[in-house]
């Protein structure tokens, strides 16, 4: 009986401390509905005057905090190069040509109505994506969401058709060009305040007419150069794990 | 009951840190990582609400209106981002450790060698 004691002492006390943090924690937040956060209100007042803004997230996201999220763009590009990096070709591994998964079922076609459903969501997903990212500073949406709607467009390539349709799509080099021009894109757009003797990410462009689709300065630029990073980025991760699956396979020791 | 968001927040950290303990499989054990991250979410934005508040998009709606707080929204963005790709990040690294030591369960991997 002691032992098992013993085996869930760990566990108790750890369950203890985090009861009594969390009971902590609950204690100190405010009221629900009740927040009067000191930054929120401020935001909301300037960002019309200011910089002609209407959607405060991402006048937030691009503009007050703009720099903040030029480090959020290099994590997302940091951990899709890592992905990349830990899924290439290993030394004990020789790339395939892709298989199929289900052998048993022969060569079957793919059926009619998934590869009508592929070609009537393909266009419309890309439009709705880069609709998503032109109207991020007018609409809920922007870069990062758009960004990975472009993605999905190509995922219904895959979907309803073969492996092999969705690589013509991606050739890595450009993809991967695609991708380092988004995140390039954001520190040039930040940069080219600098030789104007302004701070990084001031804005230059026009701030124009509130509501219009070219307006709050440099912010659409920013939203294109994220759309365009995370696009790029989902899928070549998606075409990573593809590759894994289909084409990867350990090579057989002679 | 405004108390009740925090209090699914509490049962998300949980149920994910529950699932995460329990792991006997690594894809299983970064989705419960993700649950328990969820949780975050659902704390942010319950945070910045404002009781009758609107989303924090100013065109045609009144001047006086109330609106939620545009901070921890744009903070909960960065969080899903950062969240998903470190999923990703984490999932292919279970793959690899997969290839190496042919077994998906973290308890029987052998200890990593550098």
């Amino acid at each position: 009986m002691s032992g098992k004691l013993r085996h869930y002492l760990p566990f108790l006390l750890g369950a203890l401390l985090l009861g009594a943090t969390l009971l902590r924690a609950l204690c100190a937040l405010p009221p629900f509905g009740g927040y009067r956060g000191a930054y929120g209100p401020i935001v909301l007042n300037t960002m019309e005057p200011l910089r002609h803004a209407q959607q405060a997230v991402a006048a937030v996201t691009f503009d007050y905090r703009g720099f903040d999220t030029l480090a959020e763009e290099f994590i997302l590009f940091a951990a899709v190069a890592g992905c990349l990096l830990l899924l290439r070709r290993q030394e004990s591994e020789a790339a395939h040509d892709p298989v199929d998964q289900a052998g048993d079922r022969g060569d079957l076609e793919p059926a009619p109505a998934m590869l009508g459903l592929g070609v009537l969501m393909f266009p419309f997903t890309l439009l709705l994506g880069i609709y998503v990212v032109l109207h991020g500073h007018l609409s809920p949406g922007g870069g990062f969401q758009g960004g990975v709607l472009l993605a999905t467009a190509f995922y219904y390539v895959y979907l309803s058709g073969e492996y092999g349709d969705l690589l013509g799509m991606s050739r890595d080099h450009a993809v991967s060009h695609l991708e380092a021009t988004g995140a390039a894109g954001y520190v040039l757009v930040g940069v080219l305040a600098l030789p104007a003797g302004y701070n990084y990410l001031h804005n230059l462009l026009p701030l124009g007419d509130k509501g219009e689709l070219l307006s709050t300065g440099m912010l659409p630029l920013l939203n294109i150069a994220v759309g365009t990073e995370v696009a790029a980025a989902f899928l070549l991760l998606i075409a990573a794990f593809l590759r894994q699956v289909l084409v990867i396979r350990r090579e057989k020791k002679p | 009951m405004t108390i009740l968001p925090y209090l699914v927040v509490i049962e998300l950290l949980l149920v994910g840190l529950y699932g995460i303990a329990g792991s006997r499989n690594t894809i299983h054990l970064v989705s419960c990582l993700f649950v328990a991250q969820s949780s975050t979410y659902l704390l942010l934005l319950s945070i910045g609400y404002v009781q009758g508040g609107t989303a924090p998009i100013t065109d045609e709606i009144p001047g006086n209106a109330r609106m939620v707080d545009p901070v921890v929204q744009a903070l909960t963005l960065t969080d899903i981002v950062v969240g998903a790709t470190v999923s990703a990040l984490l999932l292919a690294f279970a793959l690899q450790r997969y290839k190496l030591t042919g077994t998906m369960d973290p308890r029987r991997e052998p200890p990593q060698r550098g």
